[in-house]
């Protein structure tokens, strides 16, 4: 999903390891180069195998922040 | 890669761990612990290739895999899918209370050829799994839901254990069917399961489940994680609320059934014993801890169709079970598993001892299960033939958890940590006393803190108190 700013929202909320890095993954494939991704997540492990995932594909992870108590936002740079 | 991964979801995920380097666990589903030798040889195979050649059968008829890497998910979801498995959800890693599912359903391992039992529950365990597989009606409950369902007479499952049990009984009338047991737990606030005190036949066994669960789903604490299991909703609510509210769903009345109190617990099915098949004997393969290398799992597919039928039975003791071997080849068959590695001829220890995957999880200061063979070593070493048989259970925890479930256990022991001169070292607690069926109570804190090297002398001296005291006056098991 495209927010205002230009940037892409991707809602892995529910889902355990290993489906947030793969849908995260999937994600960025689609994006063009310095278009920015925000993983929504409440799956902690995910803070950890997501960041690792997007360096792979030679993305740089922005921010990794806690929304609340059981919900995390990852931003990634294509 | 990711292609074809939804179609996994609600049906496969991995579990996050932090121990001896791995990141994620693969739990597989072995409904009532029941899998022929080729199904074994295949999940042999994903240990081989994913797993460095390790894998463990857990105490809830689960066989675990670990080190699998994320991106191998799909392929081994798919080979799963083709020999009829799937996994848990594992959502233990979530923060609140949330995405709880329905964990791999329990039955007596001996289920359909157990001499002792009143019924063959696991048609009732296979039509249960089938229902909340996938159901994505069922894959946010609060915490994880564990289900037992056993027709054997032996009592051989922990019923109270779990927080949903199914224990079969013969009714006065003569009609067989099962008693109702709910909100068991282990871990930092351990529960035994309560009677509901119903009687429900067989063939309601499907939906008073359903009804349970989904008193648990829309009803259940959501507030915390560490008070969302069922047990507090049955704490909270009581029995008779509870039983209402099931006959409110299920559209009938329960019918009432005072259990005084389950058979006396045999803990395990040890050794080869006759089937009710006549001429046919099923033989337990002491698997101490569960922990399995490529070789035996190999070793006893080979043999298990050599002899028998190709059938094997996973056990909550972490043993496996060869079924449907003809009478003349017993010998041979425990001769050849002695003669590949399997200490047949030694003494019950092997079957009746449980330890957890602590030094995977990351829980644990040390690895249980190698801590657990070392006693177990010790113990035949200096008692010999004394132990041969002695009918105990022995369970180490990794952590206040407990997921070998060492408060139900005639010595249960509790890893945890010690400052010694300022350095961490592992030592346990060490509990004596558990014990379920009849008259059924939780092991009480006898030694604090003996430092892991020593806790193999500690068990020897209970031991050797409770045999010189007439069996009694240290109340292992009364």
């Amino acid at each position: 999903m495209k927010t205002k700013d230009g940037s892409y929202t991707l809602d892995v909320r529910g889902y355990t390891c290993p489906y947030p890095e793969f849908y995260t993954a999937r994600a960025l494939k689609q994006l063009a180069l310095g278009e920015n991704l925000e993983v929504v997540l409440d799956n902690p492990p995910s803070c950890e195998t997501i960041p690792i995932a997007a360096k792979k594909q030679g993305c740089n992870v922005l921010e990794i922040s806690k929304i609340d108590d059981t919900t995390w936002r990852i931003t990634i740079k294509k | 890669m990711t292609e074809d991964i939804e179609r996994f979801t609600n049906r496969y995920s991995l579990g996050s761990e932090k121990g001896e380097g791995s990141k994620h666990f693969l739990r597989i589903k072995m409904p009532n612990g029941i899998l022929t030798t080729q199904q074994f040889r295949r999940i042999a195979q994903l240990a081989e290739k994913y797993s460095r050649g390790y894998a463990e059968v857990t105490d809830r008829q689960d066989i675990q895999l670990h080190w699998i890497e994320a991106e191998d998910a799909p392929a081994i979801f798919g080979q799963l899918e083709q020999i009829g498995f799937t996994t848990d959800r594992c959502g233990q890693g979530y923060p609140g209370a949330r995405y709880g599912d329905v964990r791999n359903i329990v039955g007596c391992p001996l289920a359909g050829v157990n001499k002792f039992e009143l019924i063959d529950a696991s048609p009732i365990v296979k039509e249960l799994d089938r229902f909340f597989t996938g159901n994505r009606d069922f894959q946010d409950l609060p915490r994880k839901f564990k289900i037992l369902v056993s027709g054997c007479s032996l009592n051989c499952t922990s019923p109270e254990a779990y927080d949903l049990s199914f224990v079969v009984l013969r009714h006065p009338s003569g009609r067989i069917g099962f008693a109702v047991l709910v909100g068991g737990t282990m871990g930092i606030a351990p529960r035994l399961a309560q009677s509901l005190d119903v009687f429900v036949e067989p063939n309601m066994v499907v939906n008073v489940t359903k009804a349970i669960i989904e008193i648990f789903r829309d009803f259940g604490r959501r507030e915390a994680k560490v008070k969302a299991r069922f047990r507090w909703l049955v704490e909270e609510w009581g029995t008779e609320k509870l039983r209402t509210t099931i006959e409110e769903k299920i559209g009938s009345p329960l019918e009432t059934y005072k259990l005084d109190c389950l058979p006396v617990s045999e803990g395990e099915h040890v050794g080869a014993h006759p089937q009710k098949q006549e001429n046919y004997f099923y033989i337990s393969i002491p698997i101490l801890g569960g922990m399995l290398s490529i070789e035996k799992m190999l070793n006893i597919a080979e043999v298990a169709e050599k002899y028998g039928s190709g059938d094997l039975r996973l056990s909550p003791s972490q043993n496996i079970i060869m079924i449907n071997i003809p009478k003349e080849h017993v010998n041979p068959v425990v001769d050849r598993l002695e003669q590949i590695g399997f200490p047949m001829k030694r003494s019950a220890l092997r079957w009746t001892t449980i330890a957890c995957a602590g030094n995977f999880c990351g829980k644990a200061p040390e690895h249980p299960k190698k801590r657990a063979m070392e006693i177990i070593d010790y113990l035949e070493e200096r008692l010999g033939e004394t132990l041969k048989d002695l009918n105990l259970r022995i369970c180490l925890s990794g952590c206040p958890n407990g997921c070998a479930r060492h408060l139900t256990a005639d010595i249960g022991m509790q890893a945890a940590q010690l400052m010694v001169e300022g350095k961490p070292t592992p030592c346990y607690n060490i509990y004596v006393g558990g014990h379920l069926g009849t008259n059924s109570s939780l092991g009480r804190l006898v030694k604090r803190a003996v430092s892991a090297e020593q806790v193999k002398c500690e068990v020897e001296s209970i031991i050797v108190n409770y045999l010189k005291d007439n069996k009694h006056s240290l109340k292992i098991r009364t």
